[in-house]
């Protein structure tokens, strides 16, 4: 038993349950390895570890949270917990021997390859994308791993999670023509050991990267105006997640935020539609065996045939809308408390054949590749940026465009999906709601009748 | 006070090589509310230390946090870092003076106690705005205060050290009409607590969300646009990153030093970067390879002066290192600003809708991923209002606002002298000459 779990468990056992509500401790120990190559340089290898504490007390709506990096802070700060250092521990009658342990399939250790045989992996992209084409001016390739074990402390038990293992490798180009420059993005992430490069290696993710580049500076401004919009698999559920997915989130249903407060039962999107958020598949950015308060991660239906279903919730707002928690407490460290948050979420498979769905559209957008957005979570407002796209003409795909933004309102937009593939795909991503975890998106092929798309008039 | 000086001895002449450590302390109060109920009380430390060493043209780097803090480990990873990494004649470690002592210019001591008295303070203010505002479903609000501290030394001894506070609050407004709901926000920054106006906040973020009520989307057009200080100050982010010298260094921004000198604005564009600006968001003496951070004008007139630059990069650009080194214990050094911003003018809001005459007045952008400083271009989520004859009309929202870096500035017309406080990132409003605003529909 670690110092940091000897303090988590002496102050469960002495303070809960007591004036400060329900009280859980969590400790976490965790490492990091990240190699950056830029302009054709290695430039950055560092490596990190750190290690701290988190008590939680709730009481019905309120959260009193304390974090510590060095056991001296305690001193300092618990004067909110009186007696936790003076009292004795070990008078509690819970079994605290040894931890009911959790560990998810993320293969072979990370720490078994060489950080040399890692640096190789960055080169190899970085000479993959600039082989593509004479016009990838800048190459930015960044392999990132973290380690972390964590163990959740409170009245019910000690729970631990060790060695999860995420890797990220992310490759960022530039191309350029007769003064105009535009970037490509590619990458893979997740809960993985170096497996993960067999299903997509670096070269093919730079690969992806400049050729996404080299693709946008051949397109054409789009006009901005109302269009049909087809998404592609995969990218397009950053969309649901930011501008639905959050409003299924237990604390904006509770404060009444959401755009979907009070309407479980209703018809909240069409027919079409299934959304779903689920932790508990294996190796992908959004993937745990148990949340950040030792609650099993599980399949969640929030939206079944269009009807509303479920919400995703942590402890303390399960409490508060009398429902089970759902494997949905997450935190980015022992920095920070508890929040629900989404895990792998996702637009369920539909059966359309995706070229048909595109063969089908006289006229729109195919939406290859959404990057970042931004969402007003009252309203569900958003735009996002299409970083691939092309004009769909006479059911074709044609030319690519560049410079689209596609704004609308994600509730609206649930309601207006007319086709769903059979093609579902799910992309990692990073989710901030007051701190950062990642998480997976996805969708399959999916058509938005009347989607406003914004760009500049050519 | 010399925290990390034990520390920062034993990691002195790491193999008989240099080596500097950087070591923060945080800590932080934060309070949020849902509506009058305080929902969430932090208290969060935090801290650790980096430690590069430098060899043959070569930086290895290692980090931990307090807990896991240890010389020997410390120099063997950052050791093993080192010796991954090709010899670059540009890196080396900071050159800065010795100061000999910690700077307090910007800590308030009253950071230390007291907050439970300034956290009631501001529930009162809740409620009483909840009370007066009848379109207000529900008003968020966070509150926060922190205090930060670095030491830096080189080969065992110190370099500098700074102490600052910082105190913030922002609310996040979801009013309601007939069918329609809307959200505003605002948040304020300062480093001494009597910067902050919490009232101010408040009513602005209530304001921003109560008139977008009944907004809809516009008609495409491309012409005069009036950009509000929430609007030029998010886009002149895109200004920011295209004036970082590490972007430039590395091909990243539209621009290179090749457009050092040139016309880039209009006259009236001046930014600059000032660490000690009054009622600034992100006042600091030293930048965080020790040296002192003096004001500095990127854009004069309409004409590039120079990039933000640490000591790398005013190496590899062979320009003057203007110290806007910025990090954290756990990254090595990269290019920051402190308080950026674009100088305001003498019109007031007023004057300046009069001068727009009939447009599009924006409000506020959602820039999401849109300001690509690569390309020098804009696509952003836009909301506000048109004036006709000078007078306010309907609402917008949904719409996008779009052009490249040049129309904007270049095409500035008129600046008011609404340079808001308390933003690390402020413009004040801006009459632009021609931007593209896309909606529904074309006119």
């Amino acid at each position: 038993m670690s110092d940091w779990t000897k303090l988590g468990k002496r102050a469960v056992e002495t303070l809960s349950p007591g004036d400060f509500g329900t009280l859980q401790a969590y400790v976490e120990d965790k490492s990091r390895l990240k190699i950056n190559l830029e302009d054709g340089e290695l430039d950055e290898v560092l490596t990190g570890r750190g290690s701290g504490l988190a008590l939680t007390a709730v009481d019905g709506r309120n959260t009193n949270f304390f974090c510590f990096a060095a056991p001296g802070q305690l001193e300092r700060d618990l004067g909110d917990l009186p007696g936790l250092l003076d009292l004795p521990g070990g008078t509690s009658d819970l079994d605290w021997e040894s931890p009911d342990e959790y560990e998810m399939d993320v293969g072979s250790r990370l720490d078994v390859t060489p950080t040399e045989a890692k640096k190789d992996r960055v080169l190899k992209a970085d000479r993959r994308a600039r082989a593509v084409d004479d016009r990838v001016q800048q190459v930015r390739v960044t392999y990132a791993e973290k380690t972390r074990s964590i163990d959740v402390l409170d009245r019910a038990g000690w729970i631990r999670s060790e060695d999860q293992q995420f890797v990220n490798f992310n490759v960022l180009v530039i191309a350029g023509e007769a003064g105009q420059r535009e970037r490509g993005h590619s990458r893979i992430a997740g809960y993985r050991g170096p497996e993960i490069f067999e299903e997509k290696g670096p070269r093919e993710v730079a690969e992806e990267a400049a050729e996404q580049a080299v693709t946008a500076l051949e397109a054409e401004p789009v006009e901005p105006g109302p269009r049909t919009v087809v998404i592609g698999p995969g990218f397009g559920g950053t969309i649901f997640h930011e501008a639905c997915g959050h409003g299924f989130e237990a604390d904006h249903v509770y404060e009444d935020v959401s755009r979907y407060a009070g309407r479980m039962g209703e018809t909240v999107a069409s027919e079409k539609v299934t959304f779903v958020d689920e932790g508990a598949i294996d190796s992908l950015s959004g993937s745990f065996r148990i949340d950040d308060e030792g609650t099993p991660s599980r399949r969640n239906v929030l939206i079944k045939d269009g009807v509303m279903e479920g919400l995703m919730t942590d402890r303390k707002y399960a409490d508060l809308l009398d429902i089970e928690p759902t494997g949905n407490g997450r935190r980015q460290s022992f920095n920070y408390p508890v929040l629900p948050r989404m895990t792998n979420t996702y637009i369920e498979a539909g059966d359309a054949d995706p070229d048909s769905i595109v063969e089908d559209t006289e006229e729109g957008i195919y939406a290859a590749h959404i990057g970042g957005g931004q969402v007003d979570p009252a309203s569900g407002d958003f735009i996002f940026s299409v970083t691939e796209g092309y004009r769909i003409e006479n059911g074709e795909i044609t030319t690519p465009i560049r410079d689209a933004a596609l704004v609308g309102n994600g509730p609206d937009v649930l309601n207006r999906i007319d086709a769903v593939g059979d093609d579902l795909d799910l992309q990692p991503g990073i989710c901030g709601k007051g701190q950062w975890v990642p998480v997976s998106v996805g969708q399959p092929t999916l058509r938005v009748r009347e989607l406003t798309v914004g760009g500049q008039d050519s | 006070m010399t925290e990390f000086r034990e520390l920062a001895e034993q990691c002195a002449r790491p193999d008989g090589n240099d080596g500097e450590l950087y070591a923060e302390t945080r800590r932080k109060r934060n309070f949020e509310w849902d509506g009058p109920t305080l929902k969430s009380v932090r208290t969060d430390r935090d801290g650790g230390a980096g430690l590069r060493i430098f060899a043959d043209d070569r930086l290895g780097f290692a980090y931990a946090n307090l807990s896991r803090l240890d010389a020997d480990w410390l120099i063997d990873q950052a050791r093993a870092n080192r010796n991954l990494l090709p010899p670059d004649p540009d890196e080396g470690l900071t050159a800065a003076e010795p100061e000999g002592e910690n700077r307090d210019d910007w800590y308030d001591s009253t950071a230390e106690q007291g907050v439970e008295e300034r956290r009631d303070r501001v529930t009162d203010r809740i409620e009483a705005t909840l009370e007066s505002e009848e379109k207000l479903r529900n008003l968020q609000v966070e509150y926060e205060e922190s205090t930060a501290r670095f030491e830096l030394y080189r080969n065992g001894s110190f370099v500098a050290g700074e102490r600052r506070t910082r105190f913030s609050v922002s609310a996040w407004a979801v009013c309601q009409g007939n069918s329609d709901v809307q959200s505003g926000f605002q948040r304020q920054t300062g480093y001494r607590r009597e910067d902050l106006d919490v009232e101010a906040v408040l009513e602005d973020a209530v304001r921003d969300g109560r008139r977008k009520l009944g907004a809809s989307p516009p008609e495409s057009r491309t012409g005069a646009v009036l950009l509000e200080p929430r609007a030029s100050s998010g886009l002149l982010r895109l200004v920011k990153d295209m004036l970082d010298g590490k972007a430039v260094a590395r091909g990243r921004s539209g621009w290179s030093v090749e457009d050092l000198g040139e016309d880039l604005g209009a006259e009236g564009v001046t930014v600059l970067d000032d660490p000690s600006r009054t009622a600034g968001a992100a006042n600091a003496v030293f930048d965080a390879e020790g040296y002192r951070m003096e004001p500095v004008t990127l854009v004069d007139a309409g004409t590039l002066e120079t990039f933000l630059t640490n000591q790398y990069v005013s190496n590899r650009l062979d320009l003057v290192n203007n110290h806007r080194a910025a990090r954290s214990y756990s990254s090595l050094p990269d290019v920051g600003s402190t308080n950026f911003y674009l100088k305001p003018g003498e019109n007031t809001p007023d004057e300046l809708r009069h001068q727009l005459d009939s447009g599009p007045v924006v409000t506020g952008i959602q820039p999401g991923s849109g300001l690509d400083s690569v390309a020098g271009q804009f696509s952003v989520g836009a909301s506000g209002y048109f004036v006709e004859n000078g007078r306010r009309t309907r609402a917008f929202d949904e719409a996008t606002l779009s052009g490249d870096v040049e129309d904007l500035l270049s095409g500035v017309l008129e600046r008011g002298n609404d340079l808001p406080d308390g933003y690390s990132v402020a413009a004040p409003s801006l009459l632009v000459e021609e931007l593209s605003l896309g909606g529904s529909e074309s006119s």
